[in-house]
């Protein structure tokens, strides 16, 4: 049966499906294999012209150069990174445990105003963002940046687990109630417990927007203290002595892999999380 | 064992609003046994969250043994209830379930393994206990739910519905096991007052 499912499904309509399908791939992964072959790549190899040509010589120059330059803004975005994610993904957990299971006057409409958080560009809070950091001893460090990015993604984080929560039965936590236990036993024991889906999306949403962020790392940090997106942007802009593509192209992989990983290690959660909600309804 | 009081009890949802319960009095005896019935929407479940301190009443007093109990808060009013939903932990296996309360109200651990596995036999339930929830069928969590509410000795059972999700078959079973069950154990467990309500008159 199934042998005879297969033969017939190698029709000339399959195939065209196929051809288009590789043809977009190809067409998608192109600039990531120029990225990776011209990383490998002499200076001089690069100056010959052909971005698609095999490097002539495969030389991990570019890549020792491009760890050199950004090793430490590697490190700082790191420290802004990890703190961020975990401090907002906590408190976002416990906010959505209090507006969904623990509700008091006015919850609704608190809620309600949480959410323009989301909808705020990030351009709007640079001013009064700068002016706090300053009056709070923040600027210019990393602390600062993980201060900001855990306000920020509060509004996010929030709303990610307070709809989660929403289709967890009331029941719960009064049967818990009655069995003796706290506001903190309850979230500890039974409800983090059951949210390994949306945890996982919290921290991938949240470690992809604070590594990759780029405007609140320009703005709020200053020399020492970047995060490697700044420092990327750094390097590439430089106006002086010839352009090491091959150190560029290095470099912005480095740059790329945390998130990357994040995605391999996390990712089959990060669809299975963001559609539970919906398929429950 | 313990009687359960009712005085004046009143229960609006907010200024303004129609009363859900209104000078609501009731005295339940020493293991007595009772039923609440009637149309959905007429108060049941709320009587019963006032009772289990789930709900404050926005007047008179509810009374367990003569002690004024109305300000308490749940945990300390010694009332187990067990829901239509079950309302089983989904992540801890049946054992756990049973332990939680105990362990909560810090019972000694051989002392709560003995009462698990008491609770356990009466119920049938002893060859689940390592079982998850949702591995379970709607009669087994039944069960289990109503061994979480047994485990703890509380002075009062509150049963919201607990039948509702079983079959009709099913449901005759369960309902002997439910007055035959503790009974069978130790008598004194068959005169717990007990507030219950179901939908079905036959019962």
């Amino acid at each position: 049966m199934t042998s005879l499912v297969g033969k017939s499904s190698i029709s000339l309509s399959r195939i065209a499906i196929y051809a288009v399908l590789i043809l977009v791939c190809v067409l998608y992964l192109v600039p990531l294999v120029v990225m990776l072959l011209t990383s490998f790549k002499t200076p001089e190899d690069i100056g010959t012209g052909n971005l698609l040509s095999w490097p002539a010589v495969v030389t991990a120059i570019g890549w020792v150069k491009a760890w050199d330059t950004v090793d430490g803004y590697f490190w700082n975005s790191i420290k802004i990174t990890v703190p961020a994610v975990l401090l907002s993904t906590g408190i976002g957990a416990l906010n959505g445990y209090v507006l969904s299971m623990w509700r008091f006057r006015g919850s609704q409409a608190f809620f309600g105003l949480l959410l323009f958080g989301c909808f705020l560009p990030f351009q709007t809070v640079l001013l009064p963002m700068s002016f706090t950091l300053g009056k709070m001893g923040l600027a210019s460090t990393t602390t600062g940046l993980v201060f900001v990015h855990v306000v920020y993604g509060l509004a996010f984080t929030t709303l990610f687990f307070r709809n989660y929560y929403v289709s967890v039965p009331d029941a719960l936590v009064k049967a818990a109630r009655l069995d003796g236990a706290g506001f903190f036993t309850i979230f500890a024991k039974i409800i983090l417990p059951m949210s390994t889906p949306i945890v996982m999306v919290c921290l991938i949403w949240q470690f992809t927007q604070i590594w990759n962020d780029f405007l609140f790392g320009v703005v709020f940090s200053s020399g020492d203290s970047q995060p490697i997106t700044v420092a990327l942007n750094n390097l590439v802009n430089t106006s002086t002595g010839v352009k090491e593509y091959n150190v560029d192209m290095a470099a912005a992989m480095i740059a790329g892999l945390p998130t990357l990983l994040v995605y391999v290690v996390a990712g089959k959660y990060f669809v299975r999380g963001l559609t539970a909600g919906a398929v429950k309804g | 064992m313990a009687t359960l009081e009712l005085r004046k009890v009143n229960k609006t949802y907010g200024p303004g609003l129609p009363d859900t319960l209104k000078n609501i009095e009731l005295k339940i005896k020493e293991g007595e046994f009772l039923i609440l019935v009637g149309p959905s929407g007429c108060g049941k479940s709320t009587l019963m969250n006032c009772i289990a301190g789930l709900e404050n009443i926005t007047g008179g007093e509810i009374l367990i043994d003569e002690t004024d109990i109305s300000g308490m808060s749940p945990k300390d009013r010694d009332i187990a209830m067990v829901f239509q939903s079950y309302a089983l932990y989904p992540t801890m296996s049946v054992r756990e379930n049973i332990e939680f309360g105990l362990k909560i109200r810090k019972m000694a651990p051989a002392a709560i393994d003995e009462e698990v596995s008491r609770v356990a036999k009466l119920l049938q339930i002893e060859h689940l206990l390592n079982r998850k929830p949702g591995q379970l069928s709607g009669g087994q969590q039944q069960r289990v739910a109503m061994g979480r509410a047994l485990a703890r000795r509380p002075k009062i059972y509150l049963f919201d519905e607990p039948l509702s999700n079983l079959d009709a078959k099913l449901r005759v079973e369960m309902r002997t096991d439910e007055v035959d069950a503790p009974a069978s154990e130790n008598h004194h467990r068959l005169r717990d007052p007990r507030s219950d309500r179901g939908h079905d008159p036959g019962r």
